[in-house]
């Protein structure tokens, strides 16, 4: 925003394009204070405002009352929920009931400790056909 | 949309009635999302089915990084983004029947003289419902941001993430569209300059 006489139309143009900003309380500062002074001084960019803080408490009577939805739409989702697979889905404990543990984590525990099993089994194995080897000799 | 998230963690150990109660205590935000920003209540009813639907898919997964009524809220809006792009694409198509519901730039909706309210209507419904009728009179794209921005009290930052554009974009259709709503509501203004 150019800060110079703040008057004419382009600066008028820039002012308002800024009035949801300043209404919003989203604007401040400096830019606040310019678009203020230029707005309390304009013909124009008054009564701007005042449409823009109309238009700001539309906005609050729209949030205050949002549209209400369909009869059906509450049985309709509730009816998806309960049936098959998505049920199923979201039944599924997301974390071991013992462990705590997420599944991702489990599978990995799993893997490893079989892997370490079938090290020490294969192990004893050599280690006993090494020792009875050994005793024959 | 605020969850609590207990709620939401009883959903993830698959307690009985917790997906039930999730669903009762969120469904209607998640529509009166949906409706806004597709302007229309047989789409919002199939997004918000589309939102549970991927909802019920992916709680199981959700972290608490973010809060949960954040992350339903982003699901939502993807879902009605995702929607407004299949409706882009068959209108471009030709695929849907009839004019288009939605001003196109450069047409002038005046919803204050166009929608007759009844006498008795109190002042505050009759407002909102010519603000409504005028927020779906607008493009898409400028619905999108006064929704999320105005409505739902996201910040331009987040509003311009959420629609994957820059904030710049948000900052110069957020002005435009206010100026349209504005001529809708409370009628044309002369000294009005255009944004």
């Amino acid at each position: 925003m150019s800060a110079d006489a703040g008057t004419g139309p382009r600066f008028c143009r820039e002012a308002q394009a800024q009035l949801p900003f300043l209404v919003s309380g989203e604007l401040t500062g400096w830019g606040a204070r310019v678009v203020r002074a230029h707005v309390r001084r304009c013909d124009r960019c008054g009564p701007q405002l005042a449409r823009q803080e109309q238009l700001a408490s539309a906005f609050t009577s729209m949030r205050a009352a949002p549209p209400a939805p369909p009869p059906g739409l509450l049985d309709d989702l509730l009816s998806r929920a309960h049936g098959g697979k998505l049920r199923e889905r979201a039944a599924v404990p997301a974390r071991g009931a013992l462990s705590g543990a997420r599944p991702a984590m489990s599978v990995a525990f799993l893997t490893v400790g079989a892997a370490a099993s079938t090290g020490v089994g294969y192990a004893a194995y050599r280690g006993a056909r090494w020792a009875l080897a050994k005793r024959r000799r | 949309m605020d969850v609590d998230p207990a709620l939401v963690r009883a959903c993830q150990r698959g307690e009985a009635g917790a997906l039930e109660a999730l669903i009762r205590a969120t469904y209607a935000d998640v529509y009166a999302l949906c409706r806004r920003m597709l302007a229309d209540p047989d789409e919002a009813a199939d997004a918000t089915q589309e939102v549970f639907v991927r909802v019920m898919r992916s709680v199981l997964g959700f972290r608490g990084e973010s809060a949960f009524g954040t992350w339903l809220h982003r699901v939502t809006v993807n879902v009605c983004l995702t929607a407004l792009r299949k409706r882009s694409k068959a209108r471009a198509a030709g695929m849907v029947a009839g004019g288009t519901p939605f001003a196109l730039p450069g047409d002038d909706v005046d919803v204050a003289t166009t929608t007759a309210s009844p006498a008795d209507l109190a002042e505050t419904a009759d407002l909102v419902a010519r603000s409504e009728a005028a927020l779906a009179q607008l493009p898409e794209d400028a619905r999108a941001v006064v929704v999320l921005r105005d409505i739902e009290g996201l910040s331009t930052k987040e509003v311009a993430e959420l629609l994957g554009v820059t904030e710049t974009v948000v900052k110069v259709r957020l002005p435009r569209a206010h100026g349209r709503l504005r001529t809708m509501l409370l009628g044309p203004q002369p000294d009005e300059v255009r944004a």
